[in-house]
């Protein structure tokens, strides 16, 4: 394992040529080179001619525990489809993925961020089939990323995946854990939004399996529980982070969906006004104007008419 | 809000004249030090210069303009110090600026500037300043003209271009033009944003005020929306922060909530504020010190410090501002609850809760957080705002007798009445004289008359009248006794105080409903006479309203009562379909009418309409048993069969119908109760029926054929029955079909041991009919199943729900068995304990059920090792319940064996004696066990002397 690791490993690096690495010891120095070999214990690296010169190479070697971290240069063309990674397709991702996964413990590693991508990729095209997979990445990533804020990307996505697969009760307990855990606001809307959507996902279980819930004095508290519980989790960016225009737009349109699906037309229409007035240049207000003009308040909804 | 905002909101304006006006003026640094000043008069030209220049340099301004102005005075007509007063004149202009005499110095700037030969970087000093000494001299027109050129000349030093930019914007404010300022600030900004955004960010703040000031909130939130992303770059944000608040609050007074919203959310919380403005308040301080170490850099020194004064003092100001985050949300709520938005008003001001120090804003937000969450029917949101609210601010809680008032009334919407009563008495006991004191009492009252306690509610209803004659709900109170006494049946009390409520009240709230129940009152006292006559006045009064269908069907039965037959009826006919209860109500009674009147025929027909014009009533199964009926007065039984059957042939397999379960169980009616051979046909018809519909694929016919074969079955042959209901499973849609059959065929199922089939019936027939009557039955199904899996905890809950849906059922003691013992057998004694107590006292309850319990306590108490109690119970079970003879055996020998344990061995001797003694109990193994037991206690105990020894005896 461990030499296939290694060829792999040198096939990659030599594949790079052209990029400038660069080493930075923990004496603070810094080294730019290109990283031809790296394993746990040994860096490998050519010390590259400058431009002009006669050229050449010179080989050297330092052992690992002597480095802070490498930065590894972009590979050819990489910069652009690093900077555009989340609208790639899992098949663009999955190479990168490879390529760099051997580096996901290594600081400055940009191995977390395309698996992040890669995983996101995946239950996007495929959340049914690939929840599995994606899953298995975000929690490779939570085991060994170096970085906390690809760790906590990753444990978002290990909410969403346990959710396409159906797992509401796990993602819901991780959620309300990483939830409690953070004051960043952007996790915390983003873990608040996953258990607004677990939710949303429960009370669509809870009214199938009792769709007499109404008249069911058991379920009904429940139903109404997880109903209320979820409106209020999608509202919540909008109310308290309202400046992140996006994520509060989407929080709305979370909210007025739950409401159509309450049956709660008015208060649905209300949120898609709302939606279109506070955040008119966000992705969701185009949707939210279609969805106003196919669902007609039912007071003013035309009525057949009469003999 | 001009209170929080007011003060601010002159800054600029202060600021702009502080900043060239009255702050130290450029480029002075600290003067030198008072010492006594030189004797000028002595001194000759060159000495003068001299001095001066030295003094200059030195920034004493008092002593260079002192000694310069003295030289050009003295000696400058002299042709040979013409240069040297050229030269030196503008340092005189300079000292004047640093000295603050404007007036001045505008004559040596003027005179200065007209040399063509003065130094460059001075000429661009002394223009600057010259808009200064305009401006304070109040010749505001030539020094925003002076400002203006200064702006349009890009040769000019940059730093201060941007100051009199800002200074002709501020000048424009300054006369009365603050939209041409906003416009003109709006229009340059683009031109130096990227060079100098810290002077952009000056403009954005001068620009919003300026809006404001021109009433233009439009264009002001449209400042607020394109800078608002340049926050966290401004250097006074504390400025424009509070210009959007007050933004913000304009937009909430002309009810645009949506503008309002977009200001208020744009809004950071003070303590970001203030940590912001003081790291900016550093950073100006870092720079200042960094470039009062480089030389030729007074005069940004000076810029920045006069900004650095400027932050400084709206800092000041804004910490002197109180409550500005729960002023800001409460703002923001109140623009939600203006779109109607209760739950998200309600949850921004739950979040102020959490987070904010509670202050009076707090306070009234808690009051409005709490109908906000009434308003969406919230009920438990609303109760623990109310709890929290107590919490927080208790007795020293302004709205306190508000906030407890609406947790009851939160309580009683959410069903929770004895929480509710408990609550508005809460209300009552600590705020007696408070006006909701009276509502809660009233409202106790009602409570009371919910629950069927009219006495308490008569009570709680002359408590209002007493404790607070002066509150508006002592009218309610006194209609409501009324009702009161009309609902406990004391009509002659109800008709006479309602009689004088209508007297009492100028106009009566509830006259209409007054008159009425006086009416009806009348009716039930048998004054039917005067019944008609107030009916028919109520419903000349009141035409259309729909207490008429009700009065229409009470004057039809005071006629009929009076004989009154043809005005009765007409009466009746007069209750409108749409009152569908008193409509059906009428329908039945006139039948009823003809029945008693033997005019069968007019009977017959009067239902065989009301079966073919609503055939979807609840009632038509009545009405044709009714029409059967009047054929068999006629010995028409086949005709009476027959209406049966072509009603069942036309609804039969509907299963919307759900009245023909009804229909069918009512079949034996017409086949001769109690008679062999008509059972016997009505099985074979039910047969037929059935094979006949389940050929035709017509499934809910055939499984209600079946069902009603199985009722007839069960009356002869429980068994046959239960097999019956086996064979219809297969049509069974729990979905679509009556509960009545769908739970006698899960139960049937049930009890042949297929559990999986009964499990998923009983699950679906309760998943789609949640309400159904025999619910009970459900969940003792799934209690048994669940038993049966041995998932206990399951069978708990499912026992514990049956519990909760019967309140008389005669299998709940066998229920209350099976859950005591699931708690047994989960070791919780107590509860099995509890459980059986209770069953004990539970109205309904079999002897034998109760003699079974009882040995179960005993054996409960024997389980815990104490005896003593246990013989209690085992005594009770064979004093009160000795016709159950196995049960009699267990429990004599259980309290023969305890007593031993407690060591009371004559007493267990005597116990074991009455066992063998009870010739019913002999075959029992007890009773052997005990024949074993007497005659060892026997060999043990001395032989105590009989009576009659001890006669001898003596």
């Amino acid at each position: 394992m461990k030499v296939a690791l290694f060829l792999a490993l040198v096939a990659a690096m030599t594949t790079a040529l052209p990029a400038q690495d660069v080493i930075y010891l923990k004496t603070g120095e810094s080294l730019a080179c290109r990283v031809d070999d790296l394993t746990d214990n040994i860096v490998n690296f050519s010390l590259l001619s400058n431009a002009g010169t006669a050229g050449g190479t010179a080989r050297r070697t330092v052992p690992a525990e002597l480095v802070d971290y490498i930065e590894f240069d972009f590979r050819e063309g990489e910069a652009a489809f690093f900077e555009r990674r989340h609208e790639a397709t899992s098949e663009q991702l999955k190479g990168w993925w490879d390529f760099f996964f051997p580096h996901l413990h290594r600081a400055r590693s940009r191995a977390a961020a395309y698996g992040i991508a890669f995983a996101g990729a995946l239950l996007r095209e495929a959340p049914d089939t690939a929840a599995t997979r994606a899953l298995s990445i975000f929690d490779r990533i939570i085991e060994r990323a170096w970085s906390a804020d690809d760790v906590a990307l990753a444990k978002q996505g290990r909410l969403r995946a346990l959710m396409a697969l159906g797992d509401l009760e796990t993602a819901t307990v991780e959620a309300r854990l990483l939830a409690s855990q953070t004051e960043d606001p952007g996790l915390l809307i983003e873990v608040n939004y996953l258990l607004a959507m677990a939710d949303f996902q429960k009370l669509k279980d809870l009214q199938e399996e009792h769709p007499r819930w109404v008249e069911d004095d058991e379920v009904r508290p429940e139903r109404n529980e997880i109903y209320h519980r979820a409106v209020d989790q999608f509202l919540w960016p909008h109310l308290f982070h309202a400046t992140r225009e996006e994520v509060a737009a989407r929080g709305l349109a979370g909210a007025a969906g739950l409401y159509l699906f309450a049956g709660e037309i008015e208060a649905a229409r209300a949120r898609w006004g709302d939606l279109i007035q506070l955040y008119p240049g966000t992705t969701f207000a185009t949707e939210a104007k279609t969805l106003l003009e196919t669902h007609p308040s039912p007071t003013t909804a035309p009525t057949e008419p009469q003999p | 809000m001009s209170g929080v905002t007011k003060p601010l909101l002159l800054l600029w304006l202060l600021a702009g004249v502080s900043l060239l006006a009255q702050d130290d003026p450029a480029p002075v640094a600290d003067p030198a030090p008072a010492a006594a000043g030189p004797d000028l008069e002595a001194e000759g030209p060159a000495q003068l210069l001299e001095r001066g220049r030295a003094a200059f340099a030195a920034n004493d301004f008092a002593v260079a303009e002192e000694a310069l102005g003295k030289f050009i005075a003295d000696y400058g007509a002299a042709e040979e110090a013409k240069e040297a007063v050229r030269i030196h004149r503008p340092l005189v202009a300079i000292c004047k600026v640093g000295l603050k005499k404007f007036d001045e110095a505008l004559t040596w700037i003027d005179e200065s500037l007209t040399d063509p030969k003065i130094d460059p970087a001075i000429a661009d000093e002394l223009r600057f300043w010259r808009g200064i000494c305009l401006m304070t001299a109040g010749e505001l027109v030539p020094a925003q003209r002076a400002f203006g050129e200064y702006w349009a000349n890009e040769s000019h030093n940059a730093f201060k271009r941007y100051e009199a930019l800002l200074l002709f914007a501020t000048l424009y404010i300054q006369q009365d033009f603050p939209a041409e300022s906003a416009d003109f600030l709006e229009a340059e900004l683009p031109k130096y944003r990227e060079v100098a955004p810290e002077a952009a960010s000056r403009a954005v703040v001068l620009e919003l005020y300026a809006r404001l000031q021109a009433e233009q909130p439009d264009k002001a939130l449209a400042v607020l929306r394109r800078e608002h992303g340049n926050m966290d770059r401004m250097t006074q944000v504390i400025s424009f922060q509070t210009l959007a608040l007050q933004l913000g609050a304009t937009f909430l007074e002309k009810e645009q909530y949506y503008e309002a919203i977009t200001c208020l959310q744009r809004i950071w919380p003070s303590a970001r504020l203030l940590d912001y403005q003081n790291a900016k308040i550093k950073e100006i301080g870092d720079r200042i010190a960094v470039l009062e170490q480089r030389p030729n850099t007074q005069g940004t020194v000076f810029q920045l410090k006069a900004i650095l004064k400027r932050v400084e003092r709206e800092l000041a100001n804004f910490k002197s501002v109180e409550n500005f985050d729960s002023a800001l949300r409460l703002r923001l709520a109140m623009a939600y609850q203006g779109l109607e938005r209760y739950t998200e008003a309600a949850l921004i001001m739950e979040e102020m809760l959490v987070t904010m120090p509670p202050d009076p804003i707090v306070e009234k937000a808690t009051l409005s957080q709490i109908q906000c969450w009434m308003e969406v029917r919230r009920w438990p949101m609303a109760v623990k705002a109310a709890d929290r609210y107590e919490e927080i601010f208790g007795a020293e809680g302004p709205s306190l007798a508000t906030v407890l008032f609406l947790k009851a009334e939160a309580l009683r919407e959410d069903q929770q009445l004895n929480a509710a009563q408990l609550a508005y008495g809460d209300l009552v006991d600590r705020f007696p004289a408070d006006p909701f004191a009276a509502k809660a009492i009233f409202m106790q009252g009602f409570l009371y008359m919910q629950q069927d306690d009219n006495d308490g509610a008569l009570y709680q209803f002359d408590q209002v009248k007493r404790l607070h004659p002066d509150s508006e709900m002592v009218e309610d109170a006194d209609y409501w006794t009324g009702m009161a006494y009309s609902f406990s049946g004391l009509y002659a009390e109800a008709r006479d105080h309602l009689a004088g409520y209508l007297k009492r009240h100028d106009p009566p709230k509830y006259r209409k409903e007054a008159t009425f129940r006086i009416a009806v009152c009348t009716f039930s006292l048998a004054e039917y006479d005067e019944a008609i006559r107030l009916l028919e006045a109520f419903n000349a009064a009141y035409p259309g309203d729909p207490f008429t269908d009700e009065a229409h069907l009470l004057i039809g039965d005071a006629c009929l009562g009076d004989g009154r037959i043809e005005e009765g009826f007409a009466a009746y006919e007069k209750v409108r379909p749409e009152a569908v209860r008193f409509f059906e109500d009428a329908w039945f009674k006139k039948g009823n009418a003809y029945k008693l009147l033997e005019e069968i025929p007019k009977m017959r027909a009067h239902f065989e309409s009301f079966v073919a014009t609503y055939p979807a009533s609840a009632r038509l199964p009545e009405a044709v048993y009714w029409i059967g009926w009047t054929h068999t007065q006629e010995d028409e039984l086949e005709k009476a069969r027959t209406i049966y059957w072509d009603t069942i042939a036309k609804f039969g397999d509907d299963p919307d119908m759900s009245t023909m379960t009804d229909l069918f169980a009512g079949l034996s009616k017409v086949y001769l109760p109690g008679s062999p051979d008509g059972r016997e046909e009505l099985l074979t018809q039910l047969q037929i029926l059935k094979g006949r519909a389940a050929s035709e694929k017509k499934l809910t016919l055939a499984l209600r054929a079946g069902w009603a074969k199985s009722l007839v079955q069960e009356e002869t042959a429980i068994r046959t029955g239960r097999t019956e209901l086996l064979d219809i499973v297969k049509w069974v849609d729990p979905k679509i079909h009556d509960p009545v059959i769908t739970i006698a065929v899960a139960e049937a199922m049930l009890e042949s041991g297929n559990l999986l089939t009964a499990k998923e019936l009983f699950t679906n027939i309760r998943k789609w009919h949640p309400r159904a009557p025999g619910r009970d039955r459900l969940y003792l199904g799934l209690g048994d199943i669940a038993a049966a899996e041995g998932d206990t905890q399951k069978a708990i809950e499912f026992y514990t729900r049956f519990e909760r849906e019967t309140a008389a059922s005669v299998q709940l003691g066998e229920v209350r068995l099976k859950l005591a013992g699931l708690y047994e057998a989960d070791g919780k004694a107590r509860e099995a304990r509890e459980t059986l107590e209770s069953t004990l006292e539970t109205a309904g309850v079999t002897a034998a059920t109760k003699a079974e319990v009882l040995l179960r306590l005993g054996q409960s108490h024997v389980a815990g090792d104490d005896h003593a109690k246990a013989i209690v119970y085992f005594e009770r079970l064979y004093v009160a319940y000795g016709k159950f003879a196995e049960l009699n055996a267990k429990a004599y020998w259980a309290r023969g064996q305890s007593l031993e344990k407690l060591q009371l061995d004559r007493e267990a001797l005597e116990t074991y004696e009455e066992l063998a003694s009870r010739e019913d109990l002999k075959k029992f193994d007890e009773t052997a066990k005990a024949a074993d037991r007497i005659a060892a206690l026997r060999r043990t105990l001395p032989v105590e002397p009989q009576p009659e020894q001890k006669e001898a005896a003596l």
